[in-house]
């Protein structure tokens, strides 16, 4: 029987997909040469100023829209100060006492056992810098100093590791759906710090928490809760008191290190920026942000389940890819057939680049056997290279499905003429010989035959022989 | 108003200051002088006062999101500082 339970409380970093940083407008995206994204802002130079880049904001309060909260009217910025040097100016830009958004929650399902989990608050703040270590010594890279973030804080509602797990791939789920962030702890563009403390079952305080830093994966963070708890429950056990400090979570021990970090350093002296006016969010503001926020993931599932009629593995094909989804969502209200539709896009690896209008118009060419199942590939390929228009491509191509029975005809004549083993073989009871047939047909068509005609048509001239 | 030890050390180490035993009682004095001197304004009442959050009566100075500026070469903005290999050269961090 389980005598302690864990209280676990999660804050999670995302990096916003801008394009530009969130105080200046060098490039947000990852890579590049060490200090080739950065400019006298970033890099906290004196005399310079920080402007709040307007889409840092939207993203910001989207992202709170999906995650439910409560998107403030009155927001402002403040300096949290700190010393370490991934941080040129000595100090994060970040929000203590008006984020933009809070009171929000995610509802998880754990083993069938629903969940409520609060959110406490979304704020924005400016990513820092990179150190690179080497033998000689350490050298900064300020690429990422700048890059916009949100930093979600959890309630403390979180009891068991699977529930953290739950949370975090929801929280990732709906942030991605969203548009706002690719949320991939791999590259760094989530990160997620734990907080935990344990009490006695039935007991509802709250005692003195440890918070564990740097996890990077959903395995080492379920891992770290574990071996965290049973490192609290040996101390409390012991009779020894637990001190308030970060961690670290060693994989190969299974253990959390202290990272003994002096005490008091945490003071951060918050004080308003006085480079940056406050953020003024109208209830039109909202209104407009909030027609940007997609229905649920699920909803969208079971819509294209249920009325558009796709098979499950398609609809969540779409749905694993918050772009591509949107994209089919659009494109869908224009076609016939969406099953099609969605069979032609998943066929392709990189659809998102392709605009809705084509994907339609390309749909409903197949659909009305106007091109064949084959033309769309060697469409989009001549699509991408020359952006001409589809019509002009089907034409240019030679793509036009061959309308012209007499032609057909003459055709499949010449075809069961020329391959006399086939024929034999198809006579002989190999229903399979007349793939070969077939295909001799669309060769000499340049695959603009309908191959359901042409199947027909062979398969009526074979009887007759 | 006093400053006791524990502060000052406090003080010293957010600031990465090693202070000298001899200075500590000169500065912490000064410290003080210049706190009773901002304290000047608790005379103020400022019940019912909603807390300015800037001097300036300005709100959303906002940029939109699109690259302008051209992109400074990396020597000139490492010029002020010691580098190598593109990196701000740093004492040794323990990551």
């Amino acid at each position: 029987m389980a005598k302690y339970e864990s209280v676990i409380g999660l804050e999670v970093h995302i990096e916003l997909r801008t394009k530009t940083k969130i105080f200046c407008d060098c490039p947000a995206d990852h890579g590049g040469d060490p200090n080739t994204r950065c400019c006298p802002v970033c890099m906290g130079m004196p005399g310079t100023l920080p402007v709040l880049n307007k889409r840092v904001v939207e993203f910001a309060a989207r992202a709170g829209m999906m995650l439910n909260c409560e998107i403030a009217h009155f927001s402002k910025m403040d300096r949290k100060n700190y010393f370490y040097p991934d941080l040129p100016k000595a100090y994060q830009i970040s929000q203590l006492d008006h984020p933009l958004c809070e009171h929000g929650y995610i509802d998880i399902n754990v083993n069938g056992e629903e969940k409520r989990i609060g959110i406490t608050r979304i704020h924005i703040e400016e990513d820092a810098g990179k150190l690179v270590h080497t033998d000689g010594g350490s050298g900064a890279d300020c690429n990422r100093c700048g890059v916009p973030l949100i930093e979600i804080v959890s309630e403390p509602d979180i009891r068991t590791a699977a529930q953290a797990k739950a949370y975090l791939e929801r929280l990732r789920e709906l942030i991605r759906w969203v548009g706002v962030s690719d949320c991939q702890m791999e590259t760094g563009s989530m990160r997620c710090d734990v907080n935990l403390s344990i009490r006695p079952v039935g007991d509802t305080n709250l005692y003195t928490r440890t918070e564990i830093k740097n996890l990077n994966s959903l395995k080492h963070i379920a891992a770290a809760i574990d071996a965290e708890k049973a490192r609290q429950i040996d101390e409390t056990e012991a009779g020894r008191a637990l001190v308030q400090e970060t961690r670290r979570y060693d994989p190969e021990k299974d253990k959390t290190y202290s990272m003994r970090v002096k005490e008091n350093a945490n003071d951060y002296r918050y004080f308003p920026d006085p480079d940056l006016v406050p953020i003024i969010l109208t209830d039109e503001d909202h209104a407009r942000f909030r027609a940007m926020i997609p229905d649920l993931p699920e909803e969208r599932l079971a819509k294209y389940v249920n009325e558009l009629k796709l098979p499950e593995a398609t609809a969540k094909s779409l749905c694993d890819e918050p772009a591509l989804a949107n994209l089919y969502s659009a494109a869908a209200e224009q076609v016939q057939q969406p099953k099609l539709l969605a069979n032609l896009m998943l066929a392709d690896a990189d659809a998102v680049q392709i605009p809705a209008e084509i994907w339609a118009e390309l749909t409903n060419l197949c659909a009305a056997n106007k091109i064949n199942r084959s033309a769309p590939a060697k469409l989009l390929e001549a699509y991408r290279e020359s952006g001409k228009d589809i019509p002009a491509l089907v034409q240019e191509l030679g793509l036009e499905q061959v309308q012209d029975t007499g032609l057909l005809n003459s055709i499949a004549d010449e075809v069961i003429a020329a391959n006399p083993k086939a024929v034999a073989d198809y006579k002989a009871g190999k229903e399979a010989a007349i793939k070969a047939l077939m295909g001799q047909v669309m060769k000499r068509t340049k695959g603009a035959a309908n191959p359901q005609e042409a199947t027909a048509l062979l398969k009526e001239k074979l009887a007759k022989l | 108003m006093e400053l006791d030890a524990k502060t000052m050390e406090t003080l010293a180490w957010l600031s990465r200051l090693d202070i000298p035993q001899e200075e500590e009682a000169p500065l912490s004095a000064s410290i003080a002088e210049m706190l009773s001197f901002f304290q000047q304004l608790s005379a103020l009442d400022t019940a019912g006062v909603e807390p300015t959050a800037h001097i300036a009566p300005l709100e959303n100075v906002l940029r939109e999101d699109e690259p302008f500026s051209p992109r400074l070469d990396r020597d000139l903005l490492l010029s002020g500082t010691e580098s190598e290999d593109g990196l701000i050269t740093l004492p040794k961090v323990i990551g």
